[in-house]
């Protein structure tokens, strides 16, 4: 998280499963802590069993939109069945 | 005529300072290089930038894994052709933008396997490719002329556009169907809109 943000936002759970049978599929629940709303973005990276970042085009900078209190679900899916692990990045948005 | 001398100096300084190399100096060098897709790159409202592209790459992607479509071939990795992806919009780009990421994916995932030997119209996307074959098979009674397709994926991208005041949005809508050739019909339907709104352009989002 960047900015100060762990004061703010918290994950809640994260659920895991296989989408096409062998695609890794997650679900990270964000609560957003303060009565403000919060632009936010986040990048999701994959990661082999080894711990190498898999260059897919999950790797791009999405909004979120969280209001004052709300739990939101980031979802991603694997585009390889080499991924085994992931990195949720937040930060910011800068308007 | 006379001209008074400093008039005379003045110009002969601009045209020395003219002469000189020119040197981006001062807050107005400012190019730099950033990192693909990334949330430094500028936002613009007139057309779709390569932030939308790979985001809408993405979200299809991960759609069409979701509804498990191509698992449901008989055949794995199936063969998938890449049929016409139409540009609706306002400005031109070439669909590959969008498509060339989508397919290393779709290679990735070991579900399809990619035709670029054949294309809509008889185009290949590599035509040399599509020649060789053809001349290496010619001799050979079991040749298949054409690798035998399973899914066919086509689509096209709209562009609409809605003001209020001074507000501008512009909605992209990226279509794309997977379409099972056997059947002829639909194998999956895939819908990624794309919004943006302002008064102006920015750098970074």
């Amino acid at each position: 998280m960047d900015g100060g943000l762990e004061n703010d936002i918290d994950v809640i759970s994260i659920n895991q499963d296989k989408a096409n049978e062998d695609l890794l599929r997650i679900q990270v629940n964000l609560k957003n802590l303060t009565k403000k709303s919060l632009n936010l973005n986040y990048k999701i990276e994959w990661m082999n069993v080894d711990g190498l970042v898999i260059n897919d085009s999950s790797a791009v900078w999405l909004p979120l939109y969280v209001r004052g209190g709300e739990i939101v679900a980031v979802q991603s899916v694997a585009s390889t069945p080499n991924a085994q692990n992931f990195w949720l990045k937040l930060q910011r948005s800068k308007r | 005529m006379k001209y008074p001398k400093s008039i005379i100096c003045t110009l002969l300084l601009v045209f020395i300072s003219s002469c000189s190399e020119r040197r981006p100096i001062g807050r107005d060098a400012d190019a730099r290089y950033i990192e693909d897709s990334s949330e430094k790159g500028l936002v613009n409202l007139d057309k779709i930038n390569s932030q939308d592209f790979t985001r809408a790459a993405n979200s299809l992607l991960q759609d069409l894994f979701l509804t498990g479509a191509l698992a449901k071939a008989p055949n794995q990795p199936a063969i998938l052709h890449i049929g016409e992806i139409r540009n609706d919009t306002q400005t031109y780009f070439d669909t590959d933008l969008l498509l060339q990421s989508m397919k290393r994916d779709l290679l990735a995932s070991n579900r399809v396997r990619i035709s670029t030997t054949e294309g809509p119209g008889g185009k290949a996307s590599d035509t040399y490719a599509k020649e060789a074959r053809a001349k290496i098979n010619s001799g050979d009674p079991f040749f298949i002329k054409t690798p035998r397709p399973y899914f066919s994926l086509s689509g096209k991208i709209i562009e609409e556009t809605s003001r209020v005041d001074k507000v501008t949005q512009k909605d992209f809508y990226f279509l794309l169907t997977l379409t099972e050739i056997q059947s002829g019909t639909g194998a999956w339907f895939g819908r990624e809109l794309i919004t943006k709104q302002g008064r102006r352009g920015a750098i970074g989002f």
